[in-house]
């Protein structure tokens, strides 16, 4: 299974993202997933396509392809912006929370629920996320 | 409306306002409760009691606006409280192990009493 959706950078179209991204994971992964799980994923999800909603200076649209495997579920997300890798991005630390700054706190969500690889090809970003079936 | 639409009413108390929430915290809905939370700080209302009950979701704009209102009410000698959260929710703050920043009441009615 391969599901693909594009969306030009904006946040009400990021918002549409989410909505079909939860019907996905409820349709297609319902079996291999706790409704903790699912949640989790797509608030992972959700948080990799804000990121660069918010942050992207370049990116016009956003792709997003959604693979089932026999042992994991696979997202691959593609903007045309400017380079920008999340893993090398630092975790912020809890004197940062106290005082009242969020910086980072997206990355460090989606890096806590799924595994991640980035990579650059044809002036594009590509998040590669997955995460096992358990 | 959207279904990531968030709702917000507001009821003052005497000792404190207690802001009714409904809907999903997310990218787009953050900055306007942001703002609104503000707001009723700036009119000196620095004991807030947020009822989540009616949030089914929040990401880390969501959580970022608490840290900040948290951090603004506590510098007025305020308080705030998260009341009523659901677990699909609480699991965020929990992912994030940031759940001590915050103070949480199982109800609105126990939070009155934190207060």
């Amino acid at each position: 299974m391969s599901q693909s959706l594009t969306i030009p950078k904006t946040l009400p179209k990021s918002q549409e993202a989410r909505t079909w991204l939860s019907s996905m994971l409820h349709s297609e992964f319902a079996e291999d997933f706790s409704p903790k799980e699912r949640n989790r994923i797509l608030l992972s999800l959700d948080e990799a396509i804000t990121n660069i909603v918010d942050h992207s200076q370049q990116a016009s649209t956003i792709e997003i392809t959604l693979e089932r495997h026999n042992d994991s579920i696979k997202v691959v997300i593609v903007d045309d912006g400017e380079p920008f890798d999340p893993l090398t991005y630092p975790a912020p630390a809890m004197e940062d929370h106290l005082q009242g700054k969020d910086h980072g706190l997206g990355i460090h969500i989606l890096l806590q629920i799924m595994e991640a690889q980035y990579s650059r090809s044809d002036n594009k970003n590509y998040l590669v996320l997955t995460k096992k079936i358990t | 409306m959207s279904e990531s639409d968030l709702h917000i009413s507001t009821q003052d108390k005497k000792s404190h306002t207690t802001v009714k929430l409904a809907g999903q915290i997310d990218a787009k809905a953050a900055p306007n409760l942001n703002h609104k939370l503000h707001e009723l700080i700036n009119q000196g209302k620095t004991n807030l009691i947020l009822d989540m009950g009616g949030v089914d979701y929040i990401s880390s704009a969501g959580i970022g606006t608490f840290l900040a209102i948290t951090k603004a009410v506590k510098g007025q000698g305020g308080q705030m409280i998260l009341a009523g959260v659901i677990d699909e929710v609480q699991d965020v703050f929990d992912l994030l192990k940031i759940d001590q920043v915050f103070t949480f009441a199982p109800s609105v009615a126990a939070a009155e009493k934190k207060l």
